[in-house]
Protein backbone atom coordinates (compact mmCIF):
# COMPACT_ATOMS: atom_id res chain seq x y z
CA UNK A 1 0.00 0.00 0.00
CA UNK A 2 2.72 2.36 1.00
CA UNK A 3 4.71 1.89 -2.11
CA UNK A 4 1.51 2.26 -4.61
CA UNK A 5 1.09 5.66 -2.43
CA UNK A 6 4.14 7.22 -2.52
CA UNK A 7 4.21 6.22 -6.72
CA UNK A 8 0.44 7.58 -6.89
CA UNK A 9 1.52 11.15 -5.05
CA UNK A 10 4.77 11.15 -6.88
CA UNK A 11 3.55 10.90 -10.43
CA UNK A 12 0.30 13.47 -9.51
CA UNK A 13 3.14 15.98 -7.85
CA UNK A 14 5.23 15.62 -11.00
CA UNK A 15 2.45 16.72 -13.26
CA UNK A 16 0.88 19.63 -11.17
CA UNK A 17 4.54 20.94 -10.92
CA UNK A 18 5.03 21.00 -14.38
CA UNK A 19 1.69 22.72 -15.18
CA UNK A 20 2.42 24.47 -12.15
CA UNK A 21 5.78 26.07 -13.54
CA UNK A 22 4.16 26.47 -16.86
CA UNK A 23 1.46 29.14 -16.18
CA UNK A 24 3.61 31.27 -13.45
CA UNK A 25 6.69 31.25 -15.75
CA UNK A 26 4.18 32.85 -18.27
CA UNK A 27 2.45 35.16 -15.66
CA UNK A 28 5.35 35.80 -13.39
CA UNK A 29 7.20 37.17 -16.70
CA UNK A 30 3.95 39.65 -16.98
CA UNK A 31 4.20 40.83 -13.84
CA UNK A 32 7.65 41.26 -13.81
CA UNK A 33 7.15 43.62 -16.95
CA UNK A 34 4.35 45.08 -15.23
CA UNK A 35 6.66 46.19 -12.06
CA UNK A 36 9.39 47.47 -13.95
CA UNK A 37 7.18 49.84 -15.79
CA UNK A 38 5.06 51.02 -12.46
CA UNK A 39 8.81 51.78 -11.31
CA UNK A 40 9.81 54.12 -14.20
CA UNK A 41 6.87 55.91 -14.56
CA UNK B 1 33.94 19.06 -16.78
CA UNK B 2 33.19 20.26 -20.39
CA UNK B 3 33.42 23.97 -21.50
CA UNK B 4 29.73 24.07 -22.81
CA UNK B 5 28.66 23.71 -19.09
CA UNK B 6 30.95 26.33 -17.85
CA UNK B 7 29.86 28.84 -19.91
CA UNK B 8 26.10 28.14 -19.22
CA UNK B 9 26.99 28.63 -15.58
CA UNK B 10 28.85 31.46 -15.98
CA UNK B 11 26.19 33.64 -18.25
CA UNK B 12 23.89 32.60 -15.74
CA UNK B 13 25.85 33.84 -12.96
CA UNK B 14 26.23 37.03 -14.82
CA UNK B 15 22.38 37.35 -15.35
CA UNK B 16 21.60 36.78 -11.98
CA UNK B 17 24.53 39.83 -10.24
CA UNK B 18 23.09 41.96 -13.21
CA UNK B 19 19.20 41.91 -11.98
CA UNK B 20 21.08 42.56 -8.17
CA UNK B 21 22.92 46.09 -9.56
CA UNK B 22 19.82 46.63 -11.60
CA UNK B 23 17.32 46.48 -9.03
CA UNK B 24 19.10 48.37 -6.22
CA UNK B 25 18.41 51.87 -7.91
CA UNK B 26 14.64 50.93 -7.59
CA UNK B 27 14.73 50.28 -3.69
CA UNK B 28 13.74 54.11 -2.13
CA UNK B 29 12.41 52.76 1.73
CA UNK B 30 12.62 50.43 3.73
CA UNK B 31 9.48 48.88 2.70
CA UNK B 32 10.61 48.85 -0.57
CA UNK B 33 13.84 46.91 0.75
CA UNK B 34 12.02 44.83 3.00
CA UNK B 35 9.17 43.34 1.59
CA UNK B 36 9.02 45.14 -1.57
CA UNK B 37 6.09 48.02 -0.71
CA UNK B 38 3.33 45.05 -0.16
CA UNK B 39 2.76 45.11 -3.27
CA UNK B 40 3.26 41.51 -4.80
CA UNK B 41 0.82 39.61 -7.27
CA UNK B 42 -0.13 35.65 -6.68
CA UNK B 43 2.72 35.03 -9.31
CA UNK B 44 5.70 36.74 -8.30
CA UNK B 45 4.12 35.82 -4.65
CA UNK B 46 3.95 31.70 -5.75
CA UNK B 47 7.63 31.89 -7.63
CA UNK B 48 9.43 33.17 -5.00
CA UNK B 49 8.02 31.20 -2.44
CA UNK B 50 9.51 28.03 -3.94
CA UNK B 51 12.27 30.26 -5.08
CA UNK B 52 13.62 30.64 -1.17
CA UNK B 53 12.30 27.16 -0.12
CA UNK B 54 13.69 25.51 -2.67
CA UNK B 55 17.28 26.13 -1.95
CA UNK B 56 20.48 24.20 -2.63
CA UNK B 57 20.35 23.26 1.21
CA UNK B 58 16.95 22.26 0.43
CA UNK B 59 17.89 19.93 -2.46
CA UNK B 60 20.98 18.63 -0.65
CA UNK B 61 19.34 17.70 2.74
CA UNK B 62 16.20 16.19 1.52
CA UNK B 63 18.97 13.94 -1.19
CA UNK B 64 20.35 13.40 1.83
CA UNK B 65 17.39 12.32 3.18
CA UNK B 66 16.29 10.15 0.70
CA UNK B 67 19.96 8.47 0.83
CA UNK B 68 19.41 7.40 4.20
CA UNK B 69 15.35 6.88 4.31
CA UNK B 70 14.44 5.92 0.81
CA UNK B 71 11.01 6.29 -0.02
CA UNK B 72 9.41 6.60 2.96
CA UNK B 73 10.96 10.22 3.11
CA UNK B 74 8.05 10.72 0.86
CA UNK B 75 6.24 11.55 4.14
CA UNK B 76 7.61 14.33 4.84
CA UNK B 77 7.10 16.07 1.47
CA UNK B 78 3.44 14.89 1.62
CA UNK B 79 2.72 16.36 5.36
CA UNK B 80 4.11 19.66 3.38
CA UNK B 81 1.71 19.74 0.86
CA UNK B 82 -1.24 18.57 3.46
CA UNK B 83 -0.85 21.60 5.64
CA UNK B 84 -0.15 24.17 3.30
CA UNK B 85 -3.07 23.35 1.24
CA UNK B 86 -4.70 23.61 4.79
CA UNK B 87 -3.47 26.83 5.65
CA UNK B 88 -4.58 28.17 1.90
CA UNK B 89 -7.90 27.03 1.96
CA UNK B 90 -8.83 28.38 5.91
CA UNK B 91 -6.19 31.49 6.31
CA UNK B 92 -4.92 30.08 8.99
CA UNK B 93 -2.63 32.76 10.91
CA UNK B 94 -1.74 34.06 7.61
CA UNK B 95 -4.32 35.72 6.50
CA UNK B 96 -4.64 37.74 10.24
CA UNK B 97 -1.46 38.38 10.35
CA UNK B 98 -1.26 39.67 6.69
CA UNK B 99 -4.63 42.16 7.25
CA UNK B 100 -2.19 43.75 10.81
CA UNK B 101 -0.18 45.06 8.03
CA UNK B 102 3.07 44.26 9.60
CA UNK B 103 6.29 43.41 8.61
CA UNK B 104 7.56 40.78 10.52
CA UNK B 105 6.69 38.22 13.67
CA UNK B 106 8.15 40.22 16.00
CA UNK B 107 6.31 42.74 14.75
CA UNK B 108 3.02 41.13 15.52
CA UNK B 109 4.43 40.26 18.65
CA UNK B 110 5.00 44.13 19.44
CA UNK B 111 1.47 44.87 18.51
CA UNK B 112 0.09 42.42 20.48
CA UNK B 113 2.26 42.12 23.68
CA UNK B 114 4.53 45.18 23.69
CA UNK B 115 7.85 46.33 22.85
CA UNK B 116 9.87 44.29 24.99
CA UNK B 117 8.12 40.96 23.71
CA UNK B 118 9.13 41.92 20.17
CA UNK B 119 12.69 42.56 21.32
CA UNK B 120 13.07 39.40 22.71
CA UNK B 121 11.31 37.23 20.11
CA UNK B 122 13.36 39.05 17.62
CA UNK B 123 16.63 37.56 19.42
CA UNK B 124 15.44 34.74 19.31
CA UNK B 125 14.52 34.39 16.07
CA UNK B 126 17.82 35.77 15.30
CA UNK B 127 19.67 33.15 17.24
CA UNK B 128 17.40 30.12 15.84
CA UNK B 129 17.99 31.36 12.43
CA UNK B 130 21.70 32.28 12.39
CA UNK B 131 22.45 28.77 13.98
CA UNK B 132 20.20 27.13 11.32
CA UNK B 133 21.99 29.58 8.63
CA UNK B 134 25.28 28.61 10.06
CA UNK B 135 26.20 25.49 7.80
CA UNK B 136 24.76 26.88 4.39
CA UNK B 137 27.63 27.85 3.22
CA UNK B 138 29.65 24.34 4.59
CA UNK B 139 26.78 22.69 2.52
CA UNK B 140 26.91 24.48 -0.64
CA UNK B 141 30.54 24.26 -0.73
CA UNK B 142 30.53 20.44 -0.64
CA UNK B 143 27.96 20.21 -3.16
CA UNK B 144 30.19 22.33 -5.66
CA UNK B 145 33.45 20.28 -4.40
CA UNK B 146 31.43 17.21 -5.33
CA UNK B 147 29.85 18.16 -8.58
CA UNK B 148 33.43 19.70 -10.19
CA UNK B 149 35.55 16.57 -8.53
CA UNK B 150 37.55 18.88 -6.54
CA UNK B 151 40.55 17.49 -4.01
CA UNK B 152 38.34 16.69 -0.91
CA UNK B 153 41.24 18.57 0.94
CA UNK B 154 39.86 21.23 3.86
CA UNK B 155 41.86 23.88 1.89
CA UNK B 156 39.47 23.66 -0.88
CA UNK B 157 37.16 23.32 0.78
CA UNK B 158 37.85 26.73 2.37
CA UNK B 159 38.39 28.57 -0.17
CA UNK B 160 35.37 27.58 -2.29
CA UNK B 161 33.23 28.95 1.24
CA UNK B 162 35.23 32.25 1.03
CA UNK B 163 34.38 32.57 -2.84
CA UNK B 164 30.57 31.56 -2.34
CA UNK B 165 30.15 34.23 0.39
CA UNK B 166 32.10 36.40 -1.30
CA UNK B 167 29.44 36.22 -4.39
CA UNK B 168 26.50 36.18 -2.29
CA UNK B 169 27.46 39.16 -0.14
CA UNK B 170 27.87 41.51 -2.87
CA UNK B 171 25.01 40.39 -4.16
CA UNK B 172 22.64 40.94 -1.21
CA UNK B 173 23.68 44.22 -0.26
CA UNK B 174 22.94 45.60 -3.79
CA UNK B 175 19.14 44.83 -3.94
CA UNK B 176 16.45 44.57 -1.50
CA UNK B 177 13.59 42.53 -1.89
CA UNK B 178 12.16 43.65 -5.31
CA UNK B 179 15.73 41.79 -6.25
CA UNK B 180 15.56 39.08 -4.64
CA UNK B 181 11.72 38.47 -6.24
CA UNK B 182 13.11 38.62 -9.54
CA UNK B 183 16.31 36.49 -8.92
CA UNK B 184 13.44 34.20 -7.50
CA UNK B 185 11.11 34.65 -10.72
CA UNK B 186 14.88 33.43 -12.66
CA UNK B 187 15.49 30.30 -10.41
CA UNK B 188 12.43 29.29 -10.15
CA UNK B 189 12.35 28.54 -14.07
CA UNK B 190 16.39 27.43 -14.32
CA UNK B 191 15.79 25.21 -11.11
CA UNK B 192 12.62 23.67 -11.95
CA UNK B 193 13.72 22.81 -15.79
CA UNK B 194 16.95 21.52 -13.99
CA UNK B 195 15.20 19.12 -11.66
CA UNK B 196 12.40 18.26 -14.42
CA UNK B 197 15.06 16.69 -16.48
CA UNK B 198 17.21 15.29 -14.02
CA UNK B 199 14.07 13.05 -13.06
CA UNK B 200 12.88 12.45 -15.94
CA UNK B 201 16.63 11.53 -17.12
CA UNK B 202 17.08 9.16 -14.18
CA UNK B 203 14.37 7.39 -14.85
CA UNK B 204 15.43 6.69 -18.58
CA UNK B 205 18.93 5.74 -17.27
CA UNK B 206 17.97 3.63 -14.47
CA UNK B 207 14.32 2.35 -14.97
CA UNK B 208 11.11 3.18 -13.25
CA UNK B 209 10.84 -0.22 -12.16
CA UNK B 210 14.70 -0.95 -11.54
CA UNK B 211 14.60 2.10 -8.97
CA UNK B 212 11.79 0.53 -6.82
CA UNK B 213 13.31 -3.41 -6.96
CA UNK B 214 16.96 -1.95 -6.57
CA UNK B 215 15.87 -0.17 -3.10
CA UNK B 216 13.81 -3.53 -1.71
CA UNK B 217 16.83 -4.92 -2.43
CA UNK B 218 19.04 -2.66 -0.52
CA UNK B 219 16.43 -2.03 2.68
CA UNK B 220 13.78 -3.83 4.67
CA UNK B 221 11.70 -1.05 5.56
CA UNK B 222 11.84 1.02 2.18
CA UNK B 223 8.57 2.83 2.42
CA UNK B 224 6.66 3.07 5.61
CA UNK B 225 8.16 5.99 7.68
CA UNK B 226 6.51 4.86 11.03
CA UNK B 227 8.44 1.34 10.33
CA UNK B 228 11.52 3.31 9.16
CA UNK B 229 11.39 6.18 11.78
CA UNK B 230 9.27 5.72 15.12
CA UNK B 231 6.21 7.64 15.00
CA UNK B 232 7.78 10.52 17.20
CA UNK B 233 9.42 11.19 13.76
CA UNK B 234 6.63 11.45 12.08
CA UNK B 235 4.84 13.82 14.13
CA UNK B 236 7.63 16.03 14.26
CA UNK B 237 7.45 16.34 10.61
CA UNK B 238 3.64 17.51 10.65
CA UNK B 239 4.97 20.35 13.01
CA UNK B 240 7.60 20.88 10.73
CA UNK B 241 5.62 21.28 7.90
CA UNK B 242 3.50 23.86 9.36
CA UNK B 243 6.68 25.89 10.71
CA UNK B 244 8.12 25.85 7.04
CA UNK B 245 4.95 26.91 5.66
CA UNK B 246 3.77 29.41 7.71
CA UNK B 247 5.95 30.61 11.01
CA UNK B 248 9.53 30.41 9.37
CA UNK B 249 10.42 34.20 8.66
CA UNK B 250 11.35 33.37 5.09
CA UNK B 251 7.91 32.18 4.39
CA UNK B 252 5.78 34.26 6.26
CA UNK B 253 7.85 37.48 5.14
CA UNK B 254 6.62 36.57 1.38
CA UNK B 255 2.90 36.00 2.45
CA UNK B 256 3.37 39.94 4.43
CA UNK B 257 4.85 41.11 0.57
CA UNK B 258 1.57 40.13 -1.21
CA UNK B 259 -1.53 42.69 -1.94
CA UNK B 260 -3.92 41.46 0.51
CA UNK B 261 -4.95 38.48 2.31
CA UNK B 262 -7.23 37.11 -0.19
CA UNK B 263 -4.08 36.52 -2.74
CA UNK B 264 -1.94 35.38 0.30
CA UNK B 265 -4.52 32.04 0.67
CA UNK B 266 -4.25 31.79 -3.67
CA UNK B 267 -0.70 32.12 -2.82
CA UNK B 268 -0.29 29.12 -0.39
CA UNK B 269 -2.52 27.07 -2.23
CA UNK B 270 -0.52 27.02 -5.30
CA UNK B 271 2.28 26.46 -2.93
CA UNK B 272 1.13 23.37 -1.66
CA UNK B 273 2.70 21.91 -5.13
CA UNK B 274 6.40 23.26 -4.23
CA UNK B 275 5.77 22.15 -0.55
CA UNK B 276 5.39 18.91 -2.19
CA UNK B 277 8.14 18.71 -4.55
CA UNK B 278 10.68 20.78 -2.95
CA UNK B 279 11.13 17.11 -0.62
CA UNK B 280 9.77 14.86 -2.52
CA UNK B 281 11.92 15.55 -5.76
CA UNK B 282 15.19 15.97 -4.14
CA UNK B 283 14.49 12.99 -2.43
CA UNK B 284 13.98 10.91 -5.70
CA UNK B 285 17.23 11.99 -6.88
CA UNK B 286 18.81 10.96 -3.75
CA UNK B 287 17.30 7.51 -4.09
CA UNK B 288 18.29 7.09 -7.82
CA UNK B 289 21.81 8.25 -6.50
CA UNK B 290 21.60 4.83 -4.18
CA UNK B 291 20.60 2.57 -6.77
CA UNK B 292 23.34 3.94 -9.30
CA UNK B 293 25.91 3.53 -6.76
CA UNK B 294 24.08 0.46 -4.49
CA UNK B 295 26.99 0.09 -1.99
CA UNK B 296 27.21 3.43 -0.49
CA UNK B 297 28.49 2.34 3.18
CA UNK B 298 31.60 4.12 3.01
CA UNK B 299 30.63 7.29 0.89
CA UNK B 300 29.39 10.71 2.72
CA UNK B 301 25.29 10.25 2.16
CA UNK B 302 25.34 14.42 1.65
CA UNK B 303 27.50 14.49 -1.29
CA UNK B 304 26.27 11.14 -2.92
CA UNK B 305 23.47 13.40 -5.09
CA UNK B 306 25.76 15.66 -6.21
CA UNK B 307 28.16 12.98 -7.15
CA UNK B 308 25.59 10.94 -9.14
CA UNK B 309 24.42 13.95 -11.13
CA UNK B 310 28.25 14.64 -12.41
CA UNK B 311 28.17 11.16 -13.55
CA UNK B 312 25.40 10.56 -15.15
CA UNK B 313 24.14 14.03 -16.55
CA UNK B 314 25.50 15.00 -20.45
CA UNK B 315 26.53 17.81 -21.35
CA UNK B 316 24.55 21.14 -21.38
CA UNK B 317 21.82 19.12 -19.09
CA UNK B 318 24.67 19.30 -15.88
CA UNK B 319 26.09 22.98 -16.86
CA UNK B 320 22.15 23.68 -16.58
CA UNK B 321 21.56 21.63 -13.23
CA UNK B 322 24.88 23.65 -12.16
CA UNK B 323 23.49 26.98 -12.97
CA UNK B 324 20.12 26.63 -10.86
CA UNK B 325 21.55 25.01 -8.00
CA UNK B 326 24.10 27.77 -7.98
CA UNK B 327 21.44 30.06 -8.35
CA UNK B 328 19.23 28.25 -5.77
CA UNK B 329 22.16 28.50 -3.36
CA UNK B 330 22.63 32.57 -4.03
CA UNK B 331 18.93 33.25 -3.93
CA UNK B 332 18.42 31.46 -0.31
CA UNK B 333 21.00 33.17 0.84
CA UNK B 334 20.65 36.82 -0.02
CA UNK B 335 16.61 35.85 1.48
CA UNK B 336 17.74 34.36 4.55
CA UNK B 337 20.05 37.72 5.10
CA UNK B 338 17.88 39.91 3.86
CA UNK B 339 15.37 38.59 6.30
CA UNK B 340 17.91 38.43 9.41
CA UNK B 341 19.29 41.33 8.99
CA UNK B 342 15.93 44.22 7.75
CA UNK B 343 14.34 41.79 11.40
CA UNK B 344 17.40 43.10 13.37
CA UNK B 345 17.04 46.37 12.08
CA UNK B 346 13.13 46.23 12.28
CA UNK B 347 12.82 45.01 15.52
CA UNK B 348 15.50 44.80 17.44
CA UNK B 349 17.59 48.04 16.93
CA UNK B 350 14.89 50.16 16.32
CA UNK B 351 12.79 49.80 19.09
CA UNK B 352 15.95 49.76 21.50
CA UNK B 353 16.74 53.21 20.08
CA UNK B 354 13.00 54.65 21.14
CA UNK B 355 13.04 56.79 17.99
CA UNK B 356 12.27 56.50 14.37
CA UNK B 357 15.30 55.88 11.79
CA UNK B 358 14.72 57.25 8.77
CA UNK B 359 14.55 54.57 5.89
CA UNK B 360 17.78 55.24 4.03
CA UNK B 361 20.02 54.90 7.44
CA UNK B 362 17.62 51.47 8.43
CA UNK B 363 18.65 50.26 4.65
CA UNK B 364 22.41 51.23 5.43
CA UNK B 365 22.21 49.80 8.73
CA UNK B 366 20.74 46.57 7.36
CA UNK B 367 23.42 46.22 4.64
CA UNK B 368 25.87 46.28 7.50
CA UNK B 369 24.28 43.45 9.48
CA UNK B 370 24.54 42.00 6.22
CA UNK B 371 27.97 42.15 5.64
CA UNK B 372 28.92 41.04 9.58
CA UNK B 373 26.18 37.84 9.31
CA UNK B 374 28.52 36.76 6.12
CA UNK B 375 31.63 37.06 8.62
CA UNK B 376 29.69 35.17 11.10
CA UNK B 377 28.25 32.37 8.31
CA UNK B 378 32.03 31.77 7.65
CA UNK B 379 33.09 31.40 11.15
CA UNK B 380 30.28 28.58 12.03
CA UNK B 381 30.81 27.17 8.51
CA UNK B 382 34.05 26.02 9.34
CA UNK B 383 33.56 25.44 13.16
CA UNK B 384 30.92 23.26 13.48
CA UNK B 385 31.67 19.45 13.42
CA UNK B 386 28.22 17.79 14.63
CA UNK B 387 27.19 14.35 12.90
CA UNK B 388 23.61 14.54 12.56
CA UNK B 389 22.07 14.61 9.65
CA UNK B 390 21.13 18.28 7.90
CA UNK B 391 17.65 18.06 8.50
CA UNK B 392 17.79 17.29 12.05
CA UNK B 393 20.41 19.85 12.76
CA UNK B 394 17.86 22.35 10.65
CA UNK B 395 15.08 21.43 12.47
CA UNK B 396 16.32 21.68 16.18
CA UNK B 397 18.14 24.66 16.13
CA UNK B 398 15.22 26.11 13.93
CA UNK B 399 13.24 24.36 16.74
CA UNK B 400 15.14 27.07 19.24
CA UNK B 401 12.46 29.93 17.42
CA UNK B 402 9.53 28.69 16.32
CA UNK B 403 8.77 26.26 19.25
CA UNK B 404 8.03 29.64 21.31
CA UNK B 405 6.97 31.21 17.86
CA UNK B 406 4.34 28.95 17.07
CA UNK B 407 2.77 29.40 20.66
CA UNK B 408 2.86 33.09 21.19
CA UNK B 409 1.58 33.55 17.18
CA UNK B 410 -1.41 31.14 17.86
CA UNK B 411 -2.46 32.15 21.06
CA UNK B 412 -1.89 35.68 20.65
CA UNK B 413 -4.09 35.61 17.35
CA UNK B 414 -6.35 33.66 18.63
CA UNK B 415 -6.59 33.48 22.27
CA UNK B 416 -7.77 36.67 23.91
CA UNK B 417 -6.51 36.06 27.50
CA UNK B 418 -2.96 35.26 26.42
CA UNK B 419 -0.85 37.41 28.34
CA UNK B 420 2.89 39.02 27.75
CA UNK B 421 4.93 37.18 30.69
CA UNK B 422 3.06 34.07 28.79
CA UNK B 423 4.71 35.35 26.01
CA UNK B 424 8.01 36.06 27.16
CA UNK B 425 7.91 32.47 29.34
CA UNK B 426 6.81 30.73 26.15
CA UNK B 427 9.53 32.56 23.62
CA UNK B 428 12.38 31.71 26.32
CA UNK B 429 10.48 28.38 26.60
CA UNK B 430 12.18 27.71 23.08
CA UNK B 431 15.26 27.94 24.43
CA UNK B 432 15.05 23.96 25.92
CA UNK B 433 15.37 23.38 22.18
CA UNK B 434 19.06 23.83 22.58
CA UNK B 435 19.07 20.21 24.08
CA UNK B 436 18.60 18.67 20.62
CA UNK B 437 21.94 20.05 19.40
CA UNK B 438 23.73 16.79 18.80
CA UNK B 439 27.31 18.29 20.15
CA UNK B 440 25.08 19.10 23.56
CA UNK B 441 23.12 15.90 23.78
CA UNK B 442 26.80 14.41 23.94
CA UNK B 443 28.25 16.50 26.55
CA UNK B 444 25.07 16.15 28.65
CA UNK B 445 25.06 12.28 27.54
CA UNK B 446 20.90 12.57 26.93
CA UNK B 447 19.55 9.63 25.32
CA UNK B 448 16.40 11.36 23.51
CA UNK B 449 16.42 11.78 19.32
CA UNK B 450 16.49 14.99 18.53
CA UNK B 451 12.61 15.17 17.20
CA UNK B 452 11.89 13.84 20.87
CA UNK B 453 13.77 16.77 22.26
CA UNK B 454 11.93 19.17 19.90
CA UNK B 455 8.11 17.75 20.66
CA UNK B 456 9.10 18.21 24.34
CA UNK B 457 10.00 21.97 23.20
CA UNK B 458 6.78 22.99 22.18
CA UNK B 459 5.20 21.19 24.28
CA UNK B 460 7.22 22.94 27.59
CA UNK B 461 6.39 26.27 25.56
CA UNK B 462 2.66 25.88 25.26
CA UNK B 463 2.58 24.70 28.69
CA UNK B 464 4.22 28.13 29.89
CA UNK B 465 2.41 30.46 28.12
CA UNK B 466 -1.60 28.61 29.01
CA UNK B 467 -0.23 28.58 32.60
CA UNK B 468 1.87 32.02 32.32
CA UNK B 469 -0.90 33.85 30.73
CA UNK B 470 -4.05 32.45 33.36
CA UNK B 471 -1.51 32.84 36.09
CA UNK B 472 -0.59 36.39 35.15
CA UNK B 473 -2.78 37.78 32.75
CA UNK B 474 -2.58 41.90 31.81
CA UNK B 475 -4.78 44.13 33.54
CA UNK B 476 -5.30 45.35 29.72
CA UNK B 477 -6.11 43.03 27.54
CA UNK B 478 -5.06 43.94 23.76
CA UNK B 479 -7.47 42.88 21.78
Amino acid sequence: MWKFLWQLIFILGMISFIGMFLIFTVRGYKEIIQILRHKNE
Amino acid sequence: MHWIDITIIFIYLALIFSVGVIMRSRVNNFSSFMIAGQNLGLSLGVTSMLGTELGLITVMYNAQTGVLQYFSAFHIGLFGFIVTLAVGLSGFVVTKLRNMNVKSIPEFYGKRFGQNTRIIGAILLVIGGMLNMGIFLNIGAKFIQSIFVFESSDYTLKLIMILLLGMVLIYTMMGGMLSVIITDYFQFIILSVGLIFCVFYSIYYLGWNNIFYSIENISKTPYNPFLSKGSSYVVWQIILAFVSAVVWPTAITRALAMKNSEIVKKQYLWSSISFLIRFMIPCFIGICAVVYYQDTSHMDTLTLMPQYLAAILPVGLLGLVIAGMLSAFMSTHDSYLLCWSTIITNDIIEPIYGKKISSKNKINISRFIIFLLGIYILYWGLFYEGNDSIWSYLSITGAIYFSGAITVLISGLYWHKSSKLGAIGALLGGLSALFGLEPIRNYLSIGLLPEQIGLLSLFFSATIMIFGSLLFPDREVTR
